[in-house]
């Protein structure tokens, strides 16, 4: 029995296993407190399905289908002609078609939102002309329509990233057997190349749909309520937190769907994709009217998510300028730095830590511990702001009743850092997972062989190897806290003002043109971040 | 690494300093306004007590008080509504406090009866209106803007803005539930697009011609009028104001209001701080700077109010707003109206 | 000679309710001793392996190396406190690393002067000198499969294990470095495992020979006795081609082709035999025969058998053939 059981033990625990276990726990806890209610139906579950709860999942499919969309139809293109063609601008065009990544979706819409004005006259004229019926058709098409452009040019980037990096990393030699077989360039795409490119699609494609479901800025700026909106209406308006809490547990079901069909995906990608890096394609060259079309198919959506929207906010921060900037705005950006670089270091140690332990002990459990508690990524901001802040209340009333109540958690940054961690683990786990995979294990066993201990492989072994997956993770997770805005918002301490909250602010007195300058440096700050991603991970590597 | 580590560990110890301190109270506040800044500050300079911010949703920051409880460093909440000062007394997180000088100075409708909260300036829920395009007579009440000759000509944000489900809650008060459903039904089909937007971007809009009424507080057309950006100027000062019931109820006002928490530690400073925003000072910066009527009466009020004139109120509780705030997002849900 | 490293009744069994991947193991090696493991793929050859370097735990049993209990129920060492080296089929060099670090790296104890000695003195040894600075990829093959051996050796390890070493090579690098090693590994008196599916690696290196099947020792001994005595059809089979033969008494021999030969047909022990195929291939012809009386063939379908090239034949016609034991 004491054999049978410590049989058990040495094959199931690891030491290693007990930090990723503890912090795993310890990050789940918020988002468990706010499921915990999820089972009970609230006081007005039945009134939101008799009411509202069909136009929240209708306006939220829309918008997925059509965001999703748009945002492959600008991607899929760019990535395929910058993988094959060599054409005007195509080395500038390769790196700087991430940068919308970098603008807030909410400060995109700022930008966007003006043309729901600059359209009043014309919509005006329909309804002179054709009535009002025609006239509010216009007018819900206009709303969706720019909300749809908005938001797949600033996310199209997740998906132009993967895909352009499944593009480049397609055996050369299928390509070219594909031509052999009397497959022409066009023909090759569709029957070769964006096949073995699906699980990237996928993979892209998931992140554009949680960003689009989660989203709660640019939605409310346009009047299209989803089922975030929903949430905060049926919490806050109905005073109904069941109801609400089975509103975001419904989107964290769509979302580990999305997330489960992903993985599946992946999972048929290590077949698809032998490995080996190819030899560099010999791109073929465009001139004329062909480049010409080549560099239009990238500059649309890089007008649409990146210059124009930049372009918009230089002009109206050139002429706010001498009203807005203030001495505070260096402290603002340095809030926004220290917390974004400590939190994006915390996180990038513990996806390493899980990891790795994963890799020593690649036990099921462990695996769905470190998957299950990066979930965080799929619930709405302010969700997890809740479940943080009703942690850390207990928190302080347990270390209230043993010291003298001077000491407290709540409204520290501790707290909002432990947020962003719940937030964005899987934001630094999954690049850090994908890279600690491509290091082969013998790596590993032969370091271990050698005399050198699980730590010291670690660090002379795991870590300068993933030195570039590393750094990626990190500037991903700085780029996102950056941006972040709820979190910060609901769990900041007095007096704190980051660059987001800032613009946010400005941007909520009806100061649109003022909240340029905050959002123009958030956006120069992620875009230098992004420019450093790309050097690492899309850039072929030795 | 050792250098990281050194790094994160000042990081956190840093983090970790949330004492308060005797002279200093923190304010949970809803309030954007850049006015706030000024008045703090001179608060600060008058008696010495350093006041911290914490901006965010008002709905946000009750959930953060009851998170917190009695270890909440707040000492005050402040909202832009009376409605959810009500729901944070309601959930137990205002404490009631007596101050001879507040209550002769506000009027008792704008403040919690118990002096659990304390309304300090006021706004009234109006119509602006195209000149061209309304005849005078036309204007009556909230409950005319359901009769069909409004069809197409109304606009008004989504029911998701506290101002809309506060109105809803008075005329709820006033009319019963079923009255107030059938009421926005009408006015959801009179309405000339779907709900969306700022109040700014409703009168915007009746600017441009896209509709003829928009209900919206005063003060926004007060900060149209007083932009920098020549475009508002013309679209505020093209724009009709009229405040509607004046021959019953009177119009819906609401007030930014505040409240002294249960867990403050310094609720002596808070009631300070309290006294100084219905100050004389304070109550005549209201009108001039965030457009917003003063709730102390005989305050001076600001030309521009002056312009638009004295009007009738409702004289509804206003804790009974929070009452019916449940209620209120029932209806607009049930009529459709976003 | 004492013992450098013992299995005692291991087994393991990677998911509970699978097939034990090794079990039964007793085996015992001396010092200096080279011990071939062969098996089919699957038959447990790299769990014993990594059992033995601390990859991998034991279910039950114990490991001992050098009278100190490595692996059992109340013991364990961790892979880097055995001093166990280990070379990997695909090298497992540090891609990151030079030529010398690689080397070096399990060294590092040593003061920076005397690794460089060491991994002067090794490269040396595998003509490797010059290259310290390189990094592993821009060497060739065999260069870093060389590599990878001396760099398990720097740390001395009183047991070294080779998977595969050879796998990867092109068969007349394969016969060099074959030699390379064993003369370093013999100069260096250390105790080898060599995983491998090749019969050439165990025949020209090893001393004894194990073969595994189904994760149990089938057989052990020198690899000459395996060769010559198979124990079963699959013993004999790792070794290349064998011919069953029933004996009178309905015993299993395992004959090799080169044993059978042909006589006249008048010889005693002459059996009957119709060419069913041949393949020349130069030096000699291989026959496919079937004896007339198939039962002497058991459950075989052919026997094979080397011919001379002098030796003319034609598909359907007989020969006598008999069988030779070895000599010696």
């Amino acid at each position: 029995m004491v054999a049978e059981l410590n049989k058990y033990l040495r094959r199931e625990l690891d030491v290693w296993s007990l930090p990723t276990v503890l912090l795993g726990f310890l990050l789940l806890v918020p988002l468990f407190t706010v499921a915990i209610g999820l089972g009970d139906t609230g006081p007005k579950w039945d009134h939101l399905k008799s009411t509202v709860l069909s136009g929240y999942v209708f306006n939220t499919l829309l918008l997925v289908i059509l965001v999703t969309t748009l945002a492959t139809l600008f991607a899929v293109p760019a990535a395929w002609v910058i993988s094959v063609f060599e054409f005007p601008g195509h080395r500038v065009f390769a790196w700087v078609l991430i940068l919308p990544l970098a603008i807030p979706t909410y400060v995109s819409a700022f930008v966007y939102f003006q043309f729901t004005e600059a359209a009043i006259p014309l919509l005006v004229k329909i309804r002179n002309v054709w009535g009002i019926e025609v006239f509010q058709c216009a007018e819900i098409a206009l709303r969706y329509g720019l909300l749809t452009i908005l938001m797949a040019s600033v996310l199209y980037p997740y998906i132009y990233i993967s895909v352009r990096a499944s593009f480049s990393q397609q055996r050369q030699r299928l390509i070219e057997a594909a031509h052999t077989l009397g497959h022409g360039l066009w023909s090759v795409f569709f029957s070769v190349a964006l096949p073995l490119a699906r699980p990237a699609l996928v993979g892209g494609g998931s992140l554009v749909v949680m960003e689009v479901i989660n989203d709660y800025g640019a939605v409310h700026f346009f009047g299209v309520p989803t089922l975030t909106e929903g949430i905060f209406r049926t919490w806050f308006g109905l005073g109904d937190l069941s109801s609400a809490l089975r509103l975001a547990g419904l989107i964290m079901l769509v979302v580990f769907t999305i997330l489960f069909f992903e993985r599946a995906e992946r999972g048929r990608a290590r077949y698809a994709d032998p490995g080996h890096r190819s030899k560099t394609r010999t791109l073929r060259k465009l001139s004329g009217l062909q480049g010409a079309l080549a560099a239009g198919l990238c500059l649309i959506p890089l007008t649409l998510g990146f210059l124009f929207p930049t372009g918009q906010l230089v002009i109206w921060a050139y002429r706010s300028w001498g009203k807005v900037f203030r001495t505070e705005f260096a402290m603002h950006l340095a809030n926004s730095f220290m917390l974004a670089i400590v939190a994006a270091l915390v996180l990038t140690f513990i996806a390493l830590l899980f990891s790795y332990s994963v890799k020593l002990h690649p036990v099921r459990w462990l695996k769905s511990v470190t998957a299950i508690s990066a979930l965080g990524y799929s619930a709405p901001g302010a969700v997890v702001a809740v479940g943080v802040m009703v942690v850390i209340g207990s928190l302080d009333r347990m270390i209230a009743s043993v010291g003298d109540g001077a000491f407290m958690l709540s409204g520290s940054l501790l707290v909002i850092g432990f947020a962003y961690c719940v937030r964005f683990l899987a934001v630094s786990l999954q690049p850090v997972n994908g890279g600690m995979s491509r290091i082969c294990g013998s790596l590993d066993e032969a370091s271990r062989s050698l005399g050198r201990g699980k730590l010291a492989t670690l660090w002379h072994i795991n870590i300068p190897l993933l030195r570039g997956t590393l750094v990626a993770a990190f500037t991903l997770v700085f780029v996102d806290i950056l941006k972040e805005l709820p979190l910060t918002m609901i769990l900041r301490p007095a007096n704190f003002e980051t660059m987001a909250t800032t613009a946010f602010s400005l941007a909520k007195e009806g100061r649109i043109h003022e909240c340029a300058v905050p959002s123009l440096i958030l956006l120069a700050a992620g875009g230098l971040g992004l420019v450093t991603i790309h050097r690492l991970i899309l850039t072929p590597q030795r | 690494m050792k250098k990281k580590i050194t790094l994160l560990v000042s990081a956190a110890l840093f983090c970790l300093s949330t004492f308060t301190l005797a002279d200093e109270i923190t304010l949970y506040s809803h309030r954007h306004y850049e006015y706030d800044k000024v008045l703090f500050k001179k608060f600060s300079d008058e008696t010495g007590i350093k006041v911290n911010v914490v901006k965010a949703g008002a709905d946000e920051l009750i959930e953060r008080l009851k998170a917190e409880g009695d270890n909440s460093e707040a000492d005050l909440l402040m909202t832009v509504d009376a409605g959810r000062l009500q729901r944070a007394k309601a959930a137990g997180l205002l404490q009631p406090v007596e101050s001879k000088l507040l209550s002769e100075r506000i009027p008792a409708a704008y403040r919690d009866s118990e002096g659990s909260w304390f309304g300090v300036s006021m706004r009234a829920r109006i119509l602006a209106y195209a000149k061209d395009r309304v005849e005078l007579g036309e204007l009556k009440s909230y409950e005319d803007l359901a009769d069909p000759k409004w069809r197409g000509r109304i606009v008004v944000r989504s029911s998701s803005n506290i101002y809309n489900q506060s109105l809803m809650a008075s005329i709820i008060a006033e009319h019963g539930v079923d009255d107030a459903r059938v009421w926005a039904q009408a006015v959801r089909k009179n309405m000339a697009r779907p709900p969306q937007g700022s109040d700014r971007d409703q009168i915007r809009a009746v600017a441009a011609g896209l509709a003829d009424v928009a209900i919206v507080n005063t003060y926004y057309v007060g900060l149209l009028i007083n932009s920098s950006e020549p475009k508002d100027q013309t679209v505020g000062k093209g724009t009709g104001i009229f405040f509607p019931n004046q021959s019953d109820r009177g119009t819906h006002v609401n007030v930014s209001g505040v409240g002294v928490t249960k867990a403050s530690k310094n609720s002596e400073a808070a009631i300070r701080f309290i006294e100084f925003l219905v100050s004389d000072e304070a109550q005549a910066g209201f009108p001039q700077v965030s457009h917003e009527y003063p709730i102390v009466e005989g305050a001076p009020w600001s030309g521009l109010l002056d312009s638009w004139g004295e009007f009738k109120t409702d004289s509804l509780e206003l804790g009974r707003l929070g009452e019916l705030n449940a209620a209120a997002v029932t209806v607009f849900n049930e009529a459709g109206w976003e | 000679m004492s013992v450098s490293l013992e299995f005692r009744e291991v087994a393991k069994c990677y998911t509970a309710s699978d097939q034990p991947a090794v079990q039964d193991i007793n085996l015992c090696l001396n010092e200096g001793e080279i011990l071939a493991l062969v098996g089919a793929s699957g038959s447990g050859k790299t769990t014993l392996l990594r059992l033995a370097v601390g990859l991998e735990t034991p279910d039950t049993g114990q490991i001992i190396l050098e009278e100190r209990i490595v692996a059992g129920p109340a013991h364990w060492v961790p892979p880097e406190q055995r001093g166990i080296g280990l070379v990997f089929q695909d090298g497992a060099l540090f891609p990151h690393l030079t030529v010398e670090a690689n080397i070096t790296y399990g060294i590092h104890k040593l003061s920076r002067d005397e690794s460089k000695a060491i991994a002067e003195r090794l490269l040396e040894m595998v003509g490797l000198s010059g290259k310290e600075k390189r990094y592993p990829h821009e060497l060739s093959g065999g260069e870093r499969q060389r590599l990878g051996v001396v760099r398990a050796l720097a740390p001395q390890p009183r047991v070294i294990l080779l998977d595969e070493p050879f796998g990867n090579l092109d068969p007349a690098l394969r016969c060099t470095m074959r030699e390379e090693v064993r003369s370093l590994l013999v100069e260096l008196k250390t105790t080898v495992i060599l995983v491998t599916h090749d019969p050439g690696d165990s025949l020209a290196i090893a001393h004894r020979t194990a073969v595994l099947c189904d994760g149990r020792i089938d057989q052990i001994g020198t690899p000459e006795e395996i060769y010559r005595n198979p124990k079963s059809e699959y013993c004999a089979g790792l070794f290349g081609p064998a011919n069953c033969l029933v004996d009178n008494s309905g015993r299993q021999q395992w004959v090799r082709p080169e044993q059978l030969v042909v006589v006249n047909k008048n010889q005693t022990d002459a059996i009957e035999t119709r060419v069913v195929s041949f393949h020349r291939t130069g030096r000699h012809t291989e026959v496919a025969v079937r004896p007339t009386n198939m039962a002497l063939m058991g459950d075989q379908k052919i026997w094979l058998l080397y011919l001379d090239s002098t030796h003319t034949v034609e598909e359907g016609s007989d020969i006598w053939v008999t069988w030779n034991p070895f000599r010696g």
